[in-house]
């Protein structure tokens, strides 16, 4: 499929998360490491970007304070499949996280 | 969870001094108003010094008690026994002076048996009301002739008895009626006291545990920072620096926090979990069977086969955590050796079963089950009766209907209707 050819080299990245030390500190280290990154703080933020200009990478946080980081998954998933998405959740159970 | 279950018969409440006091002075009114009255008012001649000695006597020693304790002192049930024991025997002698059974007021006697019937023992009912009827036989006989004028009243023997008989009738049901009655209530009250303390402390445990799991969630986003920073410092900073050393002890400590956050997390049975935090019903169950089950009988958890795919998710909430762990405590301690919950789902309800292969419940237990104080296994020294009163209230109070029967063993049914029960639903369910 041409689209993982373009993967190869596409290292946008997506950080989605409310806290933002974390945010700001996880994006500096992943440029480090080569990647580009755009940073949201919201849903709402996350789906703009997502649609606009979906990621080959993602790190989102699932406990947003507008809602569930979910929504960016899904709407990531439905503009762009390939994309390879990290979930960060607080949720011990995995059960509950991957319900 | 340890639990102090009540004996089964609990101690009486003692009585409150200041109440025992102010019938007693009550008493000592009228004892001298009637006196005063026949004496002087209806010129009925009465032995008056000895009525009065009679009457300062109850006065005194009504003094007395004030001066000694203060007003909110209680007494035990002997000393209230003697008291009243006491005031029967005063009365008594006020009788004899005065006529005794032919008195009307001979039917006072029931006073002190009353009194005693409302608040103390059964022993000291029986004590006092053995002694009533005891004054009365006595007062049938022998007592002062009654006042009257202008010439001596005599009541025929026949009659008399039939005073007596009627006395003493009246004195041995009423005070085994009221003292049933008033028993009754306080058992009630007590087992009443019981749940609630039992329901706040499992609400206090899952508070405490919902505050530490609250706690680990937060911690967790700071922590994660921490670990990128440390693990960035490690990267950037040469191996032979001399701040090297401290970024590794940085990095693995930050390794650390997480595996203990990751050890809070993972067991959210352990911990109590935050109410809202739901599991399938089966894993649930396992939680509950592996924090309270003792061992001594081999315990599964079966999932009805035609039971439906969706598992419904339950959320950790103290009364069923604490009502299903007192079911499953019981039936062990009754099973021989084995102990089975099923567990059943369709669209509408919600069931669970709790099965145990000993003697199963007895006919008379059976007949006043949820009652507080049943109990077949005194010997063993700890009592189902509060156990299930707990639990059946506990349950109920969560939704669930119960009811408990022989099956080849002892056999408890719970259900509830699914929407109390199952928390996957697209909204987040708010905590009861």
């Amino acid at each position: 499929m041409t689209e993982s050819n373009v993967r190869i080299n596409d290292r946008s990245l997506l950080i989605v998360d409310d806290d933002t030390p974390l945010r700001t500190r996880l994006a500096r280290a992943m440029e480090s490491r080569g990647f580009t990154v755009a940073a949201a703080e919201s849903v709402a933020e996350g789906v703009e970007f997502a649609m606009e200009r979906p990621p080959a990478y993602a790190v989102i946080d699932l406990r947003l304070d507008d809602g569930n980081g979910f929504e960016v998954v899904q709407a990531i998933q439905q503009a762009r499949p390939d994309c390879r998405i990290v979930m960060l959740t607080g949720y011990g159970n995995i059960a509950t996280a991957v319900a | 969870m340890t639990d102090t279950y009540s004996e089964r018969r609990l101690p009486v409440l003692p009585v409150r001094l200041r109440t025992l006091l102010l019938i007693r002075w009550i008493a000592a009114a009228g004892q001298l108003a009637t006196v005063l009255v026949v004496h002087f008012g209806l010129n009925y001649e009465l032995p008056l010094t000895y009525c009065l000695s009679a009457i300062t006597v109850l006065v005194i020693s009504n003094l007395v008690l004030t001066a000694m304790r203060s007003g909110g002192a209680r007494l035990g049930d002997g000393q209230a026994l003697t008291l009243l024991i006491f005031d029967a025997l005063q009365l008594s002698s006020l009788l004899y002076l005065t006529g005794g059974l032919d008195n009307p007021f001979a039917i006072l006697i029931l006073a002190p048996v009353l009194v005693s019937a409302t608040i103390l023992s059964r022993r000291a009912t029986i004590t006092l009301t053995a002694l009533a009827v005891l004054s009365i036989t006595v007062l049938a006989y022998f007592h002062f002739p009654l006042p009257w004028s202008p010439d001596r009243l005599v009541l025929p023997l026949p009659y008399v008895l039939g005073i007596w008989t009627a006395l003493a009738v009246a004195t041995v049901f009423i005070s085994a009626y009221v003292w049933a009655v008033a028993d009754e209530a306080r058992h009630m009250s007590e087992a009443l006291s019981e749940t609630q303390a039992a329901l706040a402390r499992a609400q206090g445990l899952a508070a405490l545990d919902g505050l530490a799991a609250a706690a680990a969630h937060e911690l967790g986003t700071p922590l994660a920072t921490i670990a990128v920073v440390s693990n960035e410092l490690s990267r950037e900073i040469p191996a032979d620096s001399p701040l090297a050393e401290d970024v590794q002890l940085l990095l693995s400590q930050s390794e650390r926090c997480r595996d203990i956050l990751a050890d809070i997390a993972a067991d959210p049975e352990e911990r109590g979990g935050l109410p809202f935090e739901a599991l399938p019903l089966s894993v649930f169950l396992q939680g509950v069977i592996d924090d309270t089950a003792s061992g001594v009988a081999d315990i599964r958890v079966e999932i009805d086969p035609d039971a439906g795919e969706d598992e419904p998710n339950v959320g950790q909430r103290p009364e069923i955590l604490r009502g299903l762990g007192n079911l499953i405590q019981n039936a062990e301690q009754f099973a021989r050796s084995r102990v089975v919950v099923s567990v059943g789902w369709d669209v509408q309800n919600v069931r669970i079963l709790i099965r145990d292969d000993g003697p199963g419940f007895s006919a008379g237990v059976l007949a006043v089950i949820g009652e507080p104080y049943i109990s077949t296994r005194a010997e063993r020294g700890d009592h189902m009766g509060l156990g299930i009163f707990i639990a059946q209230s506990l349950l109920e109070r969560s939704g669930a209907t119960l009811s408990f029967r022989n099956r080849g063993g002892g056999m408890v049914a719970i259900s509830w209707p699914r929407s109390m029960l199952d928390l996957t639903a697209d909204e987040p369910e708010t905590g009861h």
